[in-house]
């Protein structure tokens, strides 16, 4: 009996462990999707509507670390203050550095200019999104069926 | 006054009664119109200096952050906040094929705050209105003499006391803003060219009578006559010292010829507001 319930807590351990390292990779593909989707929605403000950048960065979106960085980008504007993007724990640095570019040039030029710099990105955050979606695949699962070995492997030696 | 930086902010509120104008130059003291007189602003104590960074922070605030929807705006030299207040811009003109893109580097601003003076304009009100009809009116003066708050307060004055259909085409944003009062009969047709707010107000809104700033071209004298002859009254403004020398701007000298206007009527400057100078009856 006393087994039955060390396997138990091992493994669901082990499991949990496991998805907390995996939930890393599908909150950068929710970051990815959600960049994604505020790029297009900023090109489409620009075509029709144009309302000003604080009503394009108060928009929520599904990643809970963009609405975060959006809210901060909003907040620096209207308190004078430089942007200084928060590291999420979710992008690597080098990736900090770009949203941090291109997050420095949104509102900066006329229509044209922005649709080209929101265009330019649209393609390298698409990019972004496939790799950090590959790698969800390869290493999310992994990480899950990792940590329900290492439970198994814990019971086997305690037992 | 949410986009200017911080000391030069605190010095405007200090003297917001009386403030009418702030410029900025590039390195050089802020200068401010205090009542109608300039002095070197000072905030505790100390000369305020206008660096490039306040310059370009006070624009870029002015514009919400925004450029792609002010930079038709700063093409024409100047931006105008929600709150009406206008800011003229000096830099550098970037062109592409001999097309204007924008303004660059900029390096002097002219911030002018506006003002309702309410019942500024009852004298201007009794000489254009005999039996409920209103006659139409050119205004003029040189730039600062307060000819938009005189528009602006006419508009209060005939809304309210002969309830006409009034029309406000305010191109430059700096009639109409949310905090004034312009009375509960007027339209208003913002950031839209003269010829748009003439040629489809009077359509599609069927005003009685088109309010208008700083007329300064052909076509918008095209706009003034197609009212006119749409039997639509029109008040606008002009820049000139007086009568006479406006008669020399082709455009007011058209109008006047062809009578479109009933009363031209010249203001000059004075403490805390203006007077009138000169008024001339057309039809006389």
């Amino acid at each position: 009996m006393i087994e039955l319930f060390l396997a138990i807590v091992l493994l669901t351990l082990g499991g949990s462990t496991g998805y907390l390292f995996s939930r890393k990779y599908s909150k950068r593909v929710r970051f990815f999707r959600s960049i994604c989707q505020f790029n297009n929605d900023f090109i489409n403000e620009l075509g029709f509507c144009k309302r000003n950048l604080n009503s394009i960065l108060s928009k929520k979106y599904e990643s809970d670390e963009l609405n975060e960085m959006l809210e901060q980008i909003k907040n620096s504007f209207y308190n004078n203050l430089s942007q200084d993007i928060s590291k999420t724990g979710v992008l690597k640095s080098s990736e900090i550095y770009d949203m941090d570019n291109y997050f420095s040039l949104l509102g900066k030029s006329d229509c044209d200019t922005q649709l080209k710099i929101l265009n330019t990105y649209s393609g390298i955050f698409e990019q972004k999104l496939k790799e950090v979606t590959i790698e969800q695949n390869k290493y999310g699962s992994l990480c899950k069926k990792t940590g329900i070995i290492i439970g198994l492997i814990a019971f086997v030696i305690a037992v | 006054m949410y986009f200017l930086t911080d000391k030069i902010k605190q010095y405007v509120i200090l003297n917001s009664e009386k403030i009418y104008e702030l410029r900025l130059r590039r390195d050089k003291p802020v200068i401010a119109n205090i009542g109608g007189v300039f002095e070197v602003a000072k905030y505790k104590g100390n000369i305020l200096i206008a660096t490039q960074e306040d310059i370009k922070k006070i624009l870029y605030n002015a514009c919400e952050n925004s450029m792609y929807i002010y930079n038709d705006c700063i093409k024409n030299g100047y931006v105008t906040t929600e709150s009406g207040v206008r800011i003229g811009i000096g830099g550098r003109c970037v062109y592409n094929d001999n097309k204007m893109l924008t303004i660059s580097d900029f390096n002097s601003l002219c911030i002018r705050f506006p003002h309702q003076i309410i019942d500024c304009a009852e004298q201007i009100y009794k000489k254009i209105v005999s039996n409920q009809s209103i006659g139409s009116l050119l205004i003029i003066s040189p730039p600062g003499v307060g000819k938009t708050t005189a528009v602006r307060d006419l508009a209060r004055l005939i809304s309210n006391n002969l309830a006409k259909n009034i029309l406000i085409v305010d191109e430059k944003y700096e009639i109409y803003s949310e905090k004034y009062d312009l009375g509960s009969t007027c339209d208003v047709l913002s950031g839209c060219s003269k010829k748009f707010g003439f040629y489809n107000g009077i359509k599609n809104l069927s005003p009685d009578l088109i309010i208008v700033d700083e007329l300064c071209s052909m076509l918008d004298a095209d706009g003034v006559e197609f009212a006119t002859l749409s039997g639509v009254k029109v008040i606008a403004t002009a820049h000139a010292q007086n009568y006479s020398q406006a008669v020399n701007k082709d455009y007011l000298s058209r109008l006047l010829t062809k009578k479109c206007f009933d009363y031209c009527i010249t203001l000059a400057k004075k403490e805390g507001g203006f007077y009138i100078t000169e008024v001339i009856n057309i039809n006389d």
